[in-house]
């Protein structure tokens, strides 16, 4: 076995230990009445960033993500997702200027991260807090039907963001790396 | 929720060498910059097309040694020049004081904790220890105080 199962709440940690970067309690508590799943530790013991889930992600995850074909000479899609959450995760991912491309404004306020074969598809609830949706297959998403793809994953999720209760609805409206991370260096 | 986590270490290992080597490429492009170098003129070099080019940069499409290393040499670098081997994972205990709820840096409140620190963070944080926070963070827009009480350094995993 190359990877196992582990229950998103595995390594919650007493809030009394991690209070630094929690996100804003009033989001926290709309995302989680909303059934989105704090996955922030699955990839990283002390998230610096959040991470929620929408229900139906781990459905992608475990079933569609294995089967992104990946370039030659790259790790496999599960690996390259699981790397690029817990650097997301951990705060060293998108700080410096030469890391602007992993990372695409959409339309409608939605954002990607992106690996070489995968992107993970969502928007950003708060600075530092990305709730993620779906993924998708990189090498799928250039070109002209690439593009339609990506409008209709972007149209789907603002679809399911629009249909959340109305607190949970908020998001980050800036398209800069700035609005969206608190320790970019510019 | 139940997510599958690659959990394999020589998997996982090598996405991280590649995160690394991706990201050895894209701060070499950004210095080189600035001495003229741009995608084009490294698709010139190496005759591909300019989407090759703006595709190895961002660490897509087919990885080789051969395909880094042209991308290095193209940039008038010798390959790996940024690539730094002792990249470790370092905590810091710091403990903030921010009266007015403002975000600093991801501090929200008064909070104490311990967090990752990535290697780039570094020098700013240990060279403060003694100093305000202030000089070692960006400025948040209205940010009251904000100082470092205790700064102590763990290294892990």
């Amino acid at each position: 076995m190359s990877n196992y199962i582990m229950p998103a709440n595995r390594y919650l940690p007493n809030t009394n230990d991690v209070p630094y970067n929690a996100p804003d309690n009033d989001i926290h508590k709309a995302l989680a009445s909303a059934g989105l799943v704090d996955i922030s530790f699955y990839f990283c013991q002390r998230p610096w960033r959040r991470l929620y889930a929408c229900p139906g992600f781990d459905d992608q995850w475990n079933n569609f993500l294995p089967t992104i074909k990946v370039g030659t000479g790259q790790a496999s899609a599960l690996s390259q997702a699981t790397d690029e959450l817990r650097f997301f995760c951990d705060g060293s991912a998108y700080r410096n200027p030469a890391d602007t491309h992993p990372l695409d404004p959409l339309a409608s306020r939605c954002w990607a991260l992106k690996t070489p074969d995968v992107r993970l598809y969502g928007w950003f609830a708060e600075i530092n807090v990305f709730v993620v949706h779906s993924i998708g297959n990189a090498n799928t998403s250039h070109g002209k039907r690439g593009h339609q793809k990506v409008t209709s994953t972007v149209r789907i999720i603002t679809a399911y963001r629009g249909s959340l209760p109305e607190a949970a609805q908020k998001h980050v409206t800036g398209s800069t790396l700035r609005n969206v991370f608190t320790n970019r260096i510019r | 929720m139940f997510l599958r986590i690659e959990s394999d270490k020589f998997e996982l290992g090598y996405a991280r060498f590649l995160r690394r080597i991706k990201l050895a490429i894209q701060e070499t492009f950004e210095e080189q910059k600035n001495e003229g170098v741009s995608q084009s003129s490294i698709a010139a070099e190496l005759d591909v097309d300019r989407s090759v080019v703006s595709k190895r940069l961002s660490g897509s499409g087919n990885v080789t040694l051969r395909t880094i290393s042209d991308l290095f040499i193209a940039m008038g670098r010798e390959p790996l020049e940024n690539f730094s081997p002792n990249d470790e994972n370092v905590n810091i205990n710091i403990t903030v004081i921010n009266n007015n709820n403002q975000f600093i840096d991801g501090f929200r409140s008064n909070t104490t904790g311990s967090y990752y620190m990535p290697p780039t963070q570094r020098n700013s944080i240990l060279v403060s220890t003694s100093d305000s926070l202030l000089h070692s963070f960006p400025p948040g827009p209205s940010i009251i105080s904000a100082e470092i009480v205790q700064s102590c350094v763990t290294t892990s995993e």
